[in-house]
């Protein structure tokens, strides 16, 4: 790619940059409405109490508070669940309300309980002090365990905690491959809850303008139009065309960001009430008790294998956290978005899973980069290497007689996916080198002989992303379609604006899809500009999550420029007289073949807009098309992520030396982007793996409720990452696109946890919970003795 | 309430804080200099670093108050006009910076380490970094950013 | 705490030390001293505490000085941020881990605010620089309505977030002694991921060598108990000998006895105590290459 380039392939500099780098960024909490005043949200202190009285007369009467209000006063729809998920027998699963504010009853720490609103954030919080709430406390379910074992009911309403009891595949089928095999494998994961922590902290500014009736909401969200359409249809009825939202700037999301929350309905409701804009931003301690979490699984697994290490077939038996209520997209995830990824990048036959979805007095739990995809992953690949070895079999070999074949493609596997296309044994093979495993018995004897352990780990991987096909997901019980739409209006003097549906938190759409506009248009690449995050621009859009960007929302931009292509040959060929048949566009010009006659694509947009002789029955003036997309499959990005670390066997502190990930994440737009994504990913699953971990103590109060206790990793954690890509072509979609957004997260935990307990086979260390902290490992290494000896 | 006056990015301020207010708060309501952000409230995140006289400081510990009479840098006064400081300049050659938001602060600590430890090592910029945690970037570009800011810095 | 209460804080930044006393003591309890604020403005916006002063007393010139006393040891201001005391030309190469300690409190940012009179008088049993100080033999200088008094450092901790000191006494300096040739010290603490944690365990190791052998040496632990331990029994084992294994192991024994910590959720106690015995290896072997072994 030449210096210069700005089209696909290129590492194009973002243009998002400048503001963020100059101070200049405009996130939710920047902005200030004239006439605005500041919510506080007393939330509750209680896992599980009831709300038995509650006298709002001095709060109300604190200086500069202008109105308080509480569950009894804000009586509105409860916020809604977007996917249904039915049990075996059929049944649909329990969907208690979620009210905004707490009625009756709280159920987690952390439950809104009121609002308080007053001139200035630190009189509303200085109320807040003022608020009497009477609660009378109950017991609280906060392990799974404890709430399917008869522990207090998170609502009564149901009479179980049990949310659903959904299965995947044949388990009869199964069974009988396990009778018959040679080897069977088994091994128990907990996948540790986690709370994904974008830097930016939520906010929301509630607006109502009395001269035209209609609400605006600023917010951080991933995607605005769901929001509008969840909180306007489902909580406060107020219909679209009334209702306005803009997320603009967003400081990272990861999930956290997709869900339609109460404050941005309380912000809103209130608004006309007390007749001012209000703004509500989040403190960081809130952060950890409203924004939901992600993972919590606990699972039991088991591969059967011949003689020859051949996997056989996989029965898996998961219990999944929901949290007190049921977030947007909760259900979805521990079923649709994990149990079919099971195969894996393997030939396994048959797969049975069973999914047990538990509320527990907790924050709600719901998909955090990757979601479902980095629990299947992390439980297939903790497996597949102690499937390695208990059959003798090392652990690259094993992978490479289960793979499927590059030539396999499509591959329909037994979990209902049907994979377009991979190359597993590149990827391996690439990463293998890429790390130089063939110096590592070297590096391990330098770290024996400073007293230290080292090990290597491997997870080959694959997600399925581009979440979209309306159909499928329909079929599987989703609310809405994830299809994604883009309008790409030309100006009359041929710049261009897009509008788009998906939503950049971090991602840098506004680079990367103005490369597709430039390579398709053969516009300069800065006279393209990116519109996103506000209903009233954008037509429509479904957002940004599930590494769908690209594969669903940068297509649907590139059938919109097939549509403004055709469209302008149209008015080009009207005025070179010729038949459009016989036009060509290339680097920006339409030619007439076997002619010299040429127009460059800035003439044909001005030609549209000054339509003076245009044959108006037959052509339309003006250069603007629209497009919605639905793709027809997942795409399927995989790889493999190879990681060393060290272990002091003294203090049990492990040190990542080396993390190596090679990817297939289909066609490249921006190199620099896609390895930023995979950087960025990578953290998160090492945080994972070693630091990170949500406690609740059994009363239900978070542990770990801020920075000093939720280790978050640091730059003195990590070491610089080696990445690559090797990629195979999305078969299905225009642009060969994946998706590169999680595979980070999604593969590499599992490659650190096997890279630990192979540091530390020697020792008898068989297992090694997440997250690996310096105790947890010691404590491991330490028990271990006794467990080797038994063997 | 008391009147605090300093001078912010070159401009002599001043303004009425409460004893409690903190120089973010100041920063961002009083002054309308919202570039820099506050990410945590248990001074760890490090989205709120600012210059005081020259070194850097996490904007959230300390009150408005103390720094009265002192001259501060925000990210706003980084650059010189239109040209970036070739830290900011860095950030942006190096995909140092995804959603932004840590952003400031992690330039404005970078650049106090040039300054102070001009050769620093991958492994001293890391540990200098322990103050600003960023969700996105992995901290890889962040490093190769920083150091590539060694040599323009200097230039 | 109510509304009023909150709104109604003072800041007050004296420049003389009888002012902040006077101050301090007509306050009557409801005054905060301002050091480096690491702590005191993150408990206000937790709404843990909720003072009716600030007093800011980083504008105090004996708070903020560092000096060498007429005996050949350092003055220290109780105010003096790690990143001051880190600029200052000797005081490192003297005292490397006392200086290592305070500079482990938070991140750079913080340090260039943290004090170690902040750290000592918020009485928390995991404060970094208080095992060093306490090694290294430093006395404190108090001052309050009844005048000045100098107390050892390990006298000020009482419990979790308790201190001796009187009411409206404030600390103002920290003198450390002076050095026979071949002494140094050294801090190492072992925390759950990296350094903004506080330490599960902390060891601060002060020692003389001479022909190979330890002539002197003060040993203190934090985070292990309810406040900094001085482990005599740890000194005892390493003094007279060559820092030989055995020796390490019994003062390593010693510091595992010492320890009484907490169960809580950043450490068990075995951990802690196993860790602490391996800390004090690790940190005497430290401090002895400082001082020059042989």
């Amino acid at each position: 790619m030449q210096d210069g380039a700005t089209g696909i392939g290129a590492s194009v500099k973002r243009v998002e940059d400048k503001r963020f780098l100059t101070g200049k960024g405009r996130y939710t909490d920047d902005i200030n409405r004239p006439g605005q005043v500041h919510a506080y949200i007393l939330r509750s202190p209680h896992a599980h109490a009831t709300i038995k009285g509650m006298n709002k007369a001095a709060a109300e009467a604190a200086p500069g508070v202008i109105a308080v209000f509480n569950g009894e006063d804000m009586e509105v729809g409860s916020l809604p669940c977007g996917w249904q998920v039915n049990n075996k027998d059929g049944s649909p699963m329990h969907e208690p309300g979620h009210p905004p504010l707490a009625r009756g009853k709280v159920r987690h720490v952390g439950d809104q309980v009121a609002v308080i609103i007053a001139e200035t954030l630190e009189q509303a919080k200085d109320a807040s002090d003022l608020l009497a709430v009477e609660y009378q406390t109950h017991e609280a379910s906060i392990h799974m365990d404890k709430a399917l074992g008869g522990g207090p009911l998170v609502h009564d309403e149901i009479g179980t905690n049990l949310c659903y009891d959904w299965e995947i595949g044949d388990e009869a089928e199964v069974d009988k491959v396990f009778a018959g095999a040679a080897h069977v494998t088994e091994i128990d994961i907990v996948n540790n809850r986690l709370i994904p922590n974008a830097m930016e902290p939520r906010a929301a500014v509630g607006e109502y303008d009395r001269s035209d009736d209609r609400y605006t909401l600023y917010t951080t969200s991933q995607n605005p139009h769901v929001i509008r359409l969840l909180m306007g249809a489902f909580v406060l009825s107020i219909p679209e065309h009334k209702l306005r939202v803009v997320a603009p700037d967003v400081g990272g999301g990861f999930g956290s960001k997709i869900y339609h929350y109460a404050e941005e309905a309380i912000v809103t409701w209130a608004a006309p009430k007390v007749g001012r804009p209000i703004k509500w931003t989040a403190e960081r301690s809130e952060s950890f008790i409203s924004d939901a979490h992600g993972r919590d699984h606990i699972s039991h697994a088991k591969m059967a294998m011949d003689k020859d290490g051949k996997f056989l077939g996989l029965k898996v038996a998961t219990k999944a956290n929901m949290g007190a209520y049921l977030s947007t997209f909760a259900p979805c995830v521990p079923t649709y978005l994990y149990a079919t990824l099971l195969a894996g990048v393997y030939t396994t036959p048959v797969i049975y899973c069973n999914v047990k979805a538990v509320f527990t007095h907790t924050v709600p739990v719901d998909a955090y980069r990757g979601a479902g995809r980095p629990e299947a992953t992390y439980l297939l690949e903790r497996l597949v290497a102690k499937c390695a070895r208990e059959t003798g079999i090392s652990q690259t070999d094993i992978r490479r007689k289960n793979f499927i074949p590059a030539d396999a493609f499509p591959y329909q596997t037994p979990v209902a996916l049907q994979y377009d296309s991979g190359d597993y044994i590149t990827t391996l093979d690439a990463a293998e080198k890429a790390h130089d495993v063939a110096g590592f018995p070297a590096r391990k004897a330098a770290s024996e002989a400073k007293g230290k352990r080292r090990g290597i780990g491997y997870s080959t991987y694959l997600e399925a992303c581009g979440i979209a096909p309306s159909a499928v997901v329909g079929s599987l019980g989703a609310r809405a379609g994830l299809y994604e739409s883009a309008e790409v209006r030309v100006h009359p003097t041929g710049s261009v604006t897009v509008f788009t549906g998906s939503h950049s938190h971090g991602q840098g759409h506004e680079t990367t899809f103005a490369q597709l506009v430039s390579e398709k248009l053969g516009v300069p690449y800065d006279a393209i500009e990116i519109s996103h995050g506000d209903t009233d621009k954008v037509q429509f859009g479904m957002g940004t999550y599930g590494s769908r960007s690209l594969a669903v929302g940068g297509v649907a931009i590139d059938k919109a420029l097939d549509k403004v292509i055709a469209k302008a040959k149209k008015i080009a060929a009207h005025m070179m007289e010729a038949s459009d048949e016989d036009l060509e566009f290339k680097d920006g010009k339409f030619t007439v073949a076997g002619t010299d006659r040429e127009l460059s694509f800035g003439e044909v947009a001005l030609s549209a807009y000054v339509p003076h002789n245009f044959p108006h029955e037959e052509l339309e003036p003006g250069l603007d098309e629209k497009a919605f997309y639905d793709p027809l499959n997942f795409t399927y990005p995989g790889g493999c992520h190879i990681a060393e670390v060290e272990v002091d066997p003294e203090t049990g502190v492990v040190t990542m030396e080396r993390m190596t990930a090679v990817d297939d994440v289909g066609r490249v737009v921006n190199p620099m982007i896609v390895a930023g994504q995979i950087h960025g990913g990578l953290a998160q699953g090492i945080g994972q793996a070693l630091l990170e971990g949500c406690v609740y103590d059994d009363s239900g109060q978070l542990l770990t409720g801020s920075y000093m206790d939720y280790t978050m990793p640091r730059a003195d954690n990590l070491p610089s990452f080696g990445v690559g890509t090797e990629s195979t072509m999305c078969t299905h979609n225009s642009l060969g696109v994946k998706g590169c957004g999680e595979v980070g997260a999604i593969g590499s935990p599992p490659a650190v946890i096997n890279a630990l307990v192979d540091a530390l086979w020697d020792v008898g260390v068989r297992d090694m919970p997440m997250p690996a902290t310096p105790q947890t490992v010691w404590n491991v290494i330490n028990s271990a003795g006794t467990a080797a000896a038994a063997e | 309430m008391p009147t605090v006056s300093m001078t912010v990015n070159g401009k002599k301020v001043s303004g009425e804080v409460e004893g409690r207010t903190l120089l973010v708060q100041f920063l961002r309501e009083n002054l309308r200099l919202t570039g820099t952000h506050v990410g945590c409230d248990t001074s760890q995140c490090g989205a709120c670093v600012v210059h005081l006289n020259g070194d850097s400081v996490k904007s959230c510990t300390m009150l408005a108050a103390q720094a009265d009479g002192a001259e501060v840098t925000t990210i706003e006064g980084l650059a010189d006009g239109e040209t970036l400081h070739p830290m900011q300049e860095a950030f942006r050659e190096h995909h140092g910076l995804q959603c932004g938001f840590c952003t400031p602060g992690m330039v404005m600590s970078a650049v106090d380490l040039v300054k102070k430890n001009p050769k620093a090592s991958e492994a001293e910029i890391r540990e200098w970094l322990e103050g600003n945690i960023c969700r996105c970037t992995g901290y890889h570009n962040i490093v190769k950013a920083i150091q590539h800011a060694q040599t323009t810095m200097s230039a | 705490m109510t509304g009023s209460l909150m709104t109604d804080i003072r800041y007050l930044a004296p420049h003389t030390l009888d002012e902040a006393v006077s101050a301090y003591a007509d306050a009557a309890g409801a005054a905060r001293i301002l050091a480096g604020g690491t702590d005191l403005l993150v408990q206000m916006r937790s709404g843990m505490i909720s003072p009716g002063l600030i007093l800011d007393i980083k504008k105090i010139s004996e708070l903020t000085e560092i000096s060498e006393t007429p005996e050949g040891g350092f003055r220290v201001g109780a105010a003096v941020s790690g990143a001051v005391l880190a600029e200052h030309p000797t005081f490192g190469k003297v005292w490397p881990g006392v200086l290592e300690a305070l500079n482990l409190i938070g991140s750079t940012q913080i340090q260039g605010r943290a004090s170690a009179g902040g750290n000592l008088c918020n009485g928390s049993p995991a404060g970094d620089s208080v095992p060093a100080m306490i090694a290294a033999g430093a006395t404190v200088t108090v001052q309050g309505p009844g005048g000045r008094r100098d107390i050892p450092v390990e006298a000020v901790p009482v419990g979790p977030g308790r201190t001796n000191l009187a009411p409206g006494e404030i600390l103002v300096s920290f003198t450390l002694p002076p050095r026979a040739p071949g002494s140094s010290d050294a801090y190492l603490r072992m925390i759950p991921r990296t350094e903004m944690d506080i330490a599960v365990v902390g060891c601060g190791v002060n020692l003389s060598m001479k022909d190979g052998v330890c002539t002197a040496a003060r040993v203190a632990l934090g985070a292990v108990a309810p406040t900094v331990v001085l482990v005599e029994d740890a000194a005892k084992a390493l003094i007279g000998s060559k820092l030989d294994d055995a020796a390490l192991e019994a003062a390593a024994t010693a510091c595992r006895a010492a320890c009484h910590p907490i169960d809580d959720k950043r450490g068990t106690i075995v951990y802690r105590t196993k860790v602490a015995g391996v800390l004090l290896k690790r940190t005497a072997g430290i401090a002895a290459d400082r001082a020059g072994r042989s």
